[in-house]
């Protein structure tokens, strides 16, 4: 596997000069990209940390296969804040606002799977603050979901359900 | 894929080995597209909020607003069920309604459920037995087929997408002003003397466009 260190790294000021580097963390995302992170960094990600525990610390390089290289960087920085205690309302809005639709889908993904109760608590509500309020188009194209009504169905439901179909906000077609 | 099958043995939490699972197969659903020749949409590797476990997908929905949950509703038949599940109601109900909606409101709503069963019953009984009345008489023509009306809207609204006898429901009828539950209305009037506090019972419903009550 290629050792390769994301340029990426320096900006999240992740130790890779570090020499006592025993002690750290490799993640190794999908891409086969490593990340070297403190141990206080992977027991934000509960995942990881549970792993390193069974294999009794022995083992410090971890595959994160279901994890692209792109991602990883936005997580370890979450997971940065949350330790500094530096979780930040004026943090989350700069963090959320860097990232398109697609990304906050990703990065949720990623964040159920290293099981990081904060950051998926976080964009779970980002989520939701984007698809308040869209119409029901918006929301299966959002999500990649097939209408599977049936025209009366749908019909009888728009029906029973009128008053949420008033102030639905247009939809955004520029989103990404 | 060693770190995932161990957590699946050995992590107390087992819904964690869950979620790996379903990660690893939508992870296996991008990469190696082989496995799932017959499925051209996934291969867009466009998440499905449909393949989440159920955890993860309820931290998204119980962040949604009343308005934005029934429109969830509207989005599949997986997401509808999921959606008008009282859970994600009670909390709304609680949150908006708690501090007004009492016991009084909540028995005369538990009678209207209540009645409108008893409705769907008595219907059908009616029907059969206007349906034999038709036969034995032709006296009663119009009762047969107001009885036989009756039957086909009730059958409509037991089609119904939404349970009777639902939190959502419930919340809905208040929301929407349908329902009307009693309430002791206090005036403060003007008089002769000053104020004056003049109290008296009515049945109100609930206007959402001005956040007001109506009194009858």
């Amino acid at each position: 596997m290629a050792e390769e260190v994301s340029s990426q790294m320096n900006s999240l000021s992740i130790s890779e000069t570090n020499p006592s580097s025993s002690a750290t963390i490799s993640l190794v995302s999908g891409d086969d990209i490593v990340f070297k992170v403190e141990p206080t960094i992977a027991k934000e990600m509960e995942t990881v940390q549970s792993f390193i525990d069974e294999t009794d610390g022995k083992i410090t390089t971890i595959p994160l296969p279901n994890i692209s290289s792109h991602d990883l960087p936005y997580v370890i920085e979450y997971c940065e804040k949350s330790i500094a205690g530096k979780i930040t309302k004026e943090f989350e809005a700069e963090f959320v606002k860097k990232l398109n639709n697609e990304e906050v889908k990703e990065l949720f993904l990623a964040a159920n799977y290293l099981n990081i109760k904060k950051l998926l608590d976080f964009l779970s509500q980002v989520i939701a603050d984007r698809i308040a309020n869209k119409s029901v188009e918006y929301v299966r194209r959002y999500f990649g979901i097939e209408n599977d009504f049936t025209p009366e169905e749908e019909a009888k439901l728009r029906e029973e359900l009128a008053w949420t179909f008033t102030g639905v906000d247009p939809d955004d077609e520029d989103e990404n | 894929q060693v770190l995932l099958s161990l957590k699946t043995f050995s992590n107390n939490h087992v819904w964690i080995g869950l979620l790996c699972q379903i990660h690893t197969r939508m992870s296996l659903g991008k990469k190696n597209s082989s496995s799932r020749v017959e499925n051209v949409e996934e291969s867009k590797e466009e998440l499905s909020l449909l393949d989440l476990p159920e955890l993860t997908l309820e931290c998204i929905l119980e962040k949604l607003p009343p308005s934005s949950l029934c429109q969830m509703a509207g989005v599949c038949h997986s997401l509808r069920d999921k959606c008008v599940s009282d859970y994600f109601w009670e909390r709304h109900m609680k949150k908006k309604w708690d501090g007004v909606i009492g016991h009084a409101a909540y028995r005369e709503w538990k009678w209207y459920v209540a009645s409108k069963r008893e409705d769907v019953k008595d219907f059908k009984h009616a029907t059969q037995r206007g349906f034999l009345m038709s036969y034995f008489s032709i006296l009663w023509p119009f009762q047969w087929m107001k009885l036989k009306v009756d039957d086909g809207i009730d059958s409509c609204k037991m089609r119904s997408s939404l349970v009777v006898d639902s939190v959502m429901k419930w919340y809905l009828a208040i929301e929407t002003g349908s329902f009307w539950f009693p309430a002791q209305v206090y005036n403060r009037e003007n008089g002769h003397v000053g104020f004056m506090l003049s109290c008296y019972d009515a049945k109100v419903s609930y206007d959402s466009q001005t956040n007001t009550f109506q009194a009858k």
